[in-house]
């Protein structure tokens, strides 16, 4: 890696030594020379990777120059890469450092130069303004600009993206790119498309589009025409072209001295070493992240194995110049790809990708395959995608590799081979984890290490294979990069809720278990008794026992409970709201109507009542699991722009529909589970207002309806307002005793078939047969239409046998009993009426026959009682 | 029926009624033990906990009282159902700042859990009582800013930050809680969770300190990768590549040496999964040459096209791969999820893997030894096995056998299937014990044969079972009893009959215990 950095470092000073030469006869001031003679040879050490030396002679420029932050910035530079870019922490704490230092002189020489204004050239300009380029303007500038260039913190700040970028901490990198981005103008060229560059990359890590679509459009315009005008003519220095467009625009070019150029040329040869590095990396993430969401929402993500390719690109062909034309057309090309991809507008992808393989001919293509592939995979096209995949790499490079093993195993994970991925998963991680042994630590290292990236698909393929506590492992892992994706909470509390639904949480019953009867024999002969357990005084607190907080245990790991389930859906909701920045208050609903009831004593149909909810809700969290790909219908209408600006501005609204779609869905799957949280943790009130909430939400999904409804029944029953209960569940009754299918079979093949969209475009509908279906064998599946209407009997029938209706009870417990012959809910229900009408041969002969029945010898003894 | 509630209110005031210097530890452990009957227990302990503090007042006599009470409140504080169980309580109190503040001065509250009371009350469905929660909240929250304190409960935090940022009004507290948060905690990593709420400057010193971690962290994800590895199923892996991976011992051999070493636990899984698909997986020749590409294998085979898996090839890889398998610590084994055979062909399968891989008799023990976890493989293992032909699967080698049949009777009893299933205990024993677990409906369906061909030694192998409802031994009882009487009945020697009948009675009794003695009575 370190040689590609020194490559392209040396190749973007190329432009700047030709201007230094140049300029060079202008020098008068003996001092002035002298600085500028060491910081020429700073420079040529620099791009001839003897960073020991450029630092020594940087140290000697220091002396001249003291305060000058520039040089400080430089020597932090060149001691980062001769220490071979060990410590990005300190190289960060040096940037800030002189990001301050030179605020602070911009202001102090601010105010000076109001004072001094007619003598600005001798008073600071003094040694540098004389040693301008020939052909640059003259120390005629106003001293002020002269200033702002002189303290000009843009590339100090950039190399903090920079960093920031390559610890994969995007939104950081994002909050220090925008302030310059918002103020590009008098930034100086090179430095303003890398900043671009780099905002590109941050935005389409980061999946934000509009972000994204606005600076394409930028560069396009600026840069990608004045291209267009050079034509094709080859090699023409990006500088210049960029200086066109500097001048057509307000501001005069900055006037500099030697030293001056030769640091800040310094500076941007970093940048530029550090960009393409950046860029390849944050595209490699990219890659991943893409994998990561299409894992989870569907295809939409891009793929941008570009990043990839383009590492490729400048380690085999270091270019002499930064960019040339061409190479800026290839990659702004990439770029659009990369943002057709995130907007899911995927015709127009392979059209542009197809353009790219053009530009690209006779130069590498294995980005442009990689993006290929990526774009079948997006189509569901995965055979064809797995062929450009193993065609696009050499695997010979562990980042690479590790990149290559990720995407085949998202190609598996979306064919429904989710062990296969395992291996392919584990292959990965055991590539970075190679990177990783490289010592000493470097920051490309980093940046290359993707294993927080593979780490996420890691958990979302655990998952789906059923095993909530090594998934839930590696999304807090993946929490470190990840954690303002509201999909990343809502999976882990998923892995709370799959744990409990397999008893592995501790002190709380399988439901499996809880939803067993268990049926204590006391005595015996003549006297023996059959002794029904109460449900209610089993289904205790889930975890109220572990409360030790912080949800982690001693050695790291987290601790799956109801608990952290509710703080991680808090968090889901949290992003999820910020994300949609409007603050509609999300203060919960005032319905204050809070009625008296007795308690009821009817122990056992309560405690069926319960349980049929559980039965029904455990389920919930698969409808999330399921939430993936939400309809790309996206495509099917997708935007025709004619200019590239308009197919971007096409492309980033449909997408801004979908998103909005998405977000709607995660949001009703966020409220579903949250309220199934709080009926675990006994919570009643909190989940009876979360389902009035969810239940508030315009549009939704019938399933999530289906949900809140049963959910505030249950909540209420709780709260011993069993009417109420009988109201929310009386929706699905459509005259007399038939209740209605709660959500039809579209309903529920919706979400099934959500995934097999994209393919289906491609193959014309026939294709979902090939694909599995979602839930895998370990998975849980979602009740279908038929058996959530069997758990709504089940639960009028409790509630009727609460209310003393036993004709009725028995009524709805005999047709859930009809659909679900082994519902153990509806039997007890029924055992429930069966006792209270002294039935009790009818009742013992269906306890005999349930399933779910499980006789214990009896744990009483008579002795103590009295 | 006594009536929880009623019984259990009675029993709360009793408590603090009794209650005193001498015993208030075995009275607070005592009323603690209500919170675990849930919800309903709890809001009917603080209810009575509030009354009782409020009727007797706070003078210096009771001292016992409020400090019992403070800390059952504080217990309640810490349940995740706080809310629930707060606002309930106080359903017939009125509720406003003034009381609220009373109230935690009567049992001295700290900040912290001040703003806990506050938070719950926010979240209540009554209007007055939400207000009254939000600006005693307020107040609690603008005093903790005012004289940080370390919150220990990420929780909390949690819950203040987004009460705080529900409102307009109320965000603007928002940095000054983020800062005292910063100030107070920032000697340590803040927990996970509560990474999306912090502060970019804390999630900063949080991310920076992580990357000093790294080299943990970096062994983090190794011991993660290690647990990965150690996960993967080989057995479901090969059900999704399907049958290609056994088409020649080469293939089989790549694939299984990617899971090395196989474990007697690995090999019980492989062949759990290949016996349940012996047949009907759909063909998956491309997924196989795909992955062998995708994974850089050499070999690439003829793509002839199995429909099922070649058992000689896979016994043999894993023989040559673990050359020290158990085999029948691999049977042992065989407990485990997913476990199924879905019919007698899957069976006869496993069947002919098992003796292609062991010369050993099967040990029974691991089938009939005792009730598995998953008792619906269990049974699907059962079902087929008693109903095998004694060349696939026998149980003549068992160690438990109904002893002395012929004594029982002159001629020979029938004895059923030729395997002996019959007269294994294990088996019965076992049968027994899942049909009071839930499957009675099937282990009946198993025991019609016997019921139909062999009722005596069915019946004399029942009587050896004794279980906790004795379910299954009543069913067969009441089944077979008459069938054997009557066929006895309508026998020629009618006097021997009689004899017959009796001892096997006096044997009933001795084997089965009172229980059948006292039903066979009846039914005689």
């Amino acid at each position: 890696m370190d040689a590609r950095d020194l490559s392209s470092s040396s190749s973007s000073t190329a432009a700047a030594n030709a201007n230094r030469d140049g300029s060079s006869g202008t020098d008068d001031d003996a001092v002035l020379s002298a600085a500028a003679a060491l910081a020429k040879d700073a420079a040529l050490q620099f791009q001839s990777s003897k960073f020991a030396e450029c630092v020594e002679v940087l140290n000697q420029l220091f002396l001249k120059k003291e305060h000058d932050p520039k040089v400080l910035h430089n020597i932090a530079i060149a001691e980062y890469f001769r220490d071979g870019c060990s410590d990005p922490k300190k190289l960060l704490e040096v940037l800030n450092s002189v990001k301050k230092r030179s605020e602070e002189l911009a202001s102090a020489s601010g105010e000076q130069v109001e004072a001094v204004s007619n003598l600005g050239n001798k008073v600071i300009s003094g040694f540098k303004g004389n040693s301008t380029m020939a052909h640059q303007l003259s120390t005629a500038n106003s001293s002020n600009i002269v200033y702002t260039d002189e303290f000009d913190t843009s590339v100090a700040i950039l190399n903090v993206a920079v960093i920031w970028f390559h610890l994969h901490e995007y939104s950081k990198a994002l909050s220090v790119l925008e302030p310059l981005y918002q103020n590009i103008e008098p930034i100086d060229e090179t430095t303003a498309l890398h900043i671009c560059l780099l905002l590109l990359d941050v935005g389409l890590t980061c999946s934000d589009a509009s972000k994204s679509a606005d600076v394409l459009i930028r560069v396009e315009r600026a840069f990608g025409v004045s291209c267009m005008s050079q034509g094709d003519s080859g090699n023409m220095a990006l500088q210049q072209s960029a200086s066109l467009v500097t001048k057509s625009s307000s501001f005069p070019p900055s006037s500099s001295s030697a030293t001056d150029a030769s640091n800040s040329d310094l500076a941007a040869s970093v940048n530029a070493s550090e960009n393409p590095l950046s860029r390849t990396l944050s595209e490699e993430t990219l890659e991943y992240e893409t994998m990561l969401s299409t894992l989870d929402i569907g295809g939409q993500n891009s793929a941008r194995p570009s990043g990839l390719s383009s590492s490729n690109d400048l380690s085999r062909a270091p270019v002499d110049r930064p960019f040339t034309t061409v190479d800026l057309k290839f990659k702004l090309q990439l770029y659009k790809v990369r943002f057709l991809l995130l907007t899911r507008n995927l015709k127009q992808a392979k059209r542009e990708v197809k353009h790219v393989m053009n530009v690209a001919r006779g130069k590498d293509s294995s980005m442009a395959l990689l993006l290929k592939s990526h774009i079948e995979y997006a189509r569901g096209n995965f055979r064809k995608a797995i062929k450009l995949l193993v065609a696009s790499s050499n695997r010979t490079d562990m980042a690479i590799s590790s990149i290559f093993n990720n995407n085949l195993g998202c190609i598996y994970y979306q064919l429904g081979k989710y062990h296969t991925s395992s291996i392919f998963f584990s292959k990965a991680l055991t590539n970075t984890s190679s990177l990783r042994k490289d010592k000493p630590l470097k920051l490309s290292s980093f940046s290359q290490d993707n294993s927080f990236l593979i780490i996420y698909n890691c958990g979302v393929q655990h998952l789906a294979c059923g095993k909530p506590i090594l998934a839930a492992r590696c999304f807090q892992k993946a929490s470190l990069v990840f954690y303002n994706r509201p999909l990343l909470w809502l999976r882990l509390a998923e892995c709370c809720l799959m744990a409990l639904e397999k008893g592995l949480i501790k002190t709380s019953l399988a439901p499996s278990e809880r939803s067993e009867v268990r049926v204590h024999v006391v005595g015996q002969g003549k006297w023996r008794q059959l002794v029904m357990e109460d449900g209610v005084s089993r289904n205790r607190h889930v975890d109220s026992v572990e409360r030790d907080d912080c949800s982690l245990s001693s050695d790291g790991q987290p601790k799956l409970s109801m608990s952290l389930a509710r703080q991680c859906l808090h968090n889901a909701l949290h992003l999820l709201n910020c994300s949609e920045s409007n603050h509609s208050n999300s203060d919960l609903p005032s319905n204050s109507s809070l009625e008296e009831n007795e308690p009821s004593e009817a122990a056992s149909s309560k405690n069926s009542n319960h349980k049929s909810l559980h039965n029904i809700d455990s389920k919930a969290f698969t409808v999330t699991v399921a939430l993936s790909q939400v309809s790309s219908n996206g495509d099917a209408r997708e935007p025709k722009g004619g200019t590239s600006q308009e197919l971007i501005q096409n492309s980033l609204s449909s997408y801004e529909d979908i998103r909005r779609r998405e977000n709607h869905l995660l949001k009703q799957a966020i409220l579903a589970n949250l309220a199934y949280v709080e009926l675990e943790l006994e919570n009643p009130m909190k989940s009876l207002s979360i389902t009035t909430s969810l239940l508030e939400l315009p549009e939704g999904s019938r399933i999530y309806s289906f949900l809140g409804h049963v959910y505030a029944a249950e909540a209420l029953c709780l709260l011993n307002r069993p009417k109420e209960a009988a109201e929310h569940l009386s929706n699905y009754l459509s005259g007399g005793n038939t209740v209605e299918l709660p959500f039809s079979q579209d309903d529920y093949e919706q979400w099934r078939l959500e995934r097999s969209i994209d393919c289906e475009e491609f193959n014309g509908g026939s294709v979902t047969a090939n694909i599995p279906p979602i839930e895998g064998s370990q998975g849980v599946v979602f009740l279908k239409p038929e058996e959530a209407r069997a758990a709504l009997y089940a639960n009028f029938a409790a509630v009727s046998a609460m209310e003393g209706e036993l004709e009725q009870a028995h009524q709805f417990a005999m047709q859930a009993l009809t659909i679900l012959p082994n519902s153990p809910e509806a039997t007890l229900t029924s055992i429930y009426v069966d006792l209270m009408l002294s039935k009790s041969r009818e009742a013992l002969t269906k306890l005999k026959q349930c399933s779910r029945v499980r006789f214990l010898p009896s744990g009483v003894t008579f002795n103590k009682s009295s | 029926m006594l009536k929880f509630s009623s019984t259990a209110s009675n029993q709360i005031r009793y408590l603090l009624q009794i209650l005193d210097e001498s015993n208030a530890d075995s009275v607070l452990r005592e009323l603690r033990q209500f919170v675990e009957y849930g919800v309903e227990g709890s809001i009917m302990l603080l209810q009575a906990c509030i009354d009782h503090l409020n009727s007797y007042g706070t003078d210096s006599k009771n001292m016992q009282l409020e400090l019992v009470v403070a800390s059952i409140f504080r217990y309640l504080l810490d349940q995740p159902n706080f809310s629930t169980v707060f606002f309930e309580s106080l359903r017939n109190a009125e509720i406003n700042e003034g009381t609220l503040e009373n109230f935690s001065n009567a049992l001295h509250l700290s900040v912290s859990e001040k703003i806990a009371i506050g938070l719950a009350l926010s979240d209540s469905e009554n209007l007055e009582a939400r207000m009254s929660g939000k600006s005693f909240c307020m107040a609690q929250i603008e005093e903790l800013c005012a004289n940080p304190v370390l919150l220990n409960s990420s929780e909390r935090i949690q819950n203040i930050v987004m009460f705080l940022q529900r409102s307009e009004a109320l965000s603007k507290h928002l940095d000054s809680f983020m800062q005292m948060l910063s100030f107070v905690q920032s000697n340590d990593v803040a927990p996970f969770v509560l990474t999306p709420l912090l502060s970019d400057e804390l999630r900063e010193a949080n991310f920076l300190r992580n990357m000093d971690l790294f080299h943990d962290s970096g062994e983090d994800f190794d011991s993660i990768l290690a647990e990965m590895e150690k996960e993967m199923s080989m057995g479901d892996i090969m059900k999704e590549l399907g049958y290609g991976c056994t088409v020649n011992a080469t293939q089989c051999k790549e694939i299984l040496s990617l899971f090395l070493p196989l474990t007697e636990i690995t090999v019980s899984k492989i062949l759990g999964t290949i016996a349940r698909t012996q047949a009907g997986l759909e063909d998956n020749q491309s997924m196989f040459s795909t992955l062998s590409l995708a994974l850089g294998c050499s070999t690439l085979f003829d793509l002839q096209s199995l429909d099922s898996w070649n058992i000689d090839v896979v016994i043999d890889t894993i023989k040559q791969l673990a050359p020290g398998t158990n085999w029948i610590r691999v049977i042992e084994n065989m407990d485990h999820e997913g476990f199924y055979f879905p019919n007698q062909e899957a069976f006869s399968f496993f069947m002919t893997a098992y003796k292609r891989a062991c010369q050993e008799p099967f040990p029974l023990h691991a089938i009939c030894g005792s009730v598995w976890k998953n008792t619906e493989g269990q049974l699907s293992f059962l079902k087929y096995a008693v109903s095998a032909p004694p060349e696939i699967f026998t149980f003549a080698h068992s160690a438990r056998q109904l002893a002395d049949i012929d004594a029982v009777h002159g001629h020979k009893l029938q004895l059923g299937h030729a395997n002996h299933a019959w007269l294994c205990l294990d088996l019965l024993d076992v049968l027994c014990q899942l049909a009071e677990r839930g499957h009675a409906t099937s282990v009946q369906l198993i025991v019609e044969y016997p019921i139909k061909h062999c009722p005596e030694v069915l019946l004399l192998g029942m009587a050896h079972v004794n279980t906790a409802y004795n379910l299954l031994q009543y069913e067969v009882t009441f089944s077979v009893f008459p069938v054997i009487v009557k066929n006895r009945m309508a026998g020629s020697d009618e006097a021997q009959e009689h004899g017959g009948g009796a001892r096997l009675k006096t044997r009933l009794m001795r084997g089965g215990g009172p229980e059948v003695e006292v039903e066979l009575q009846g039914s005689y």
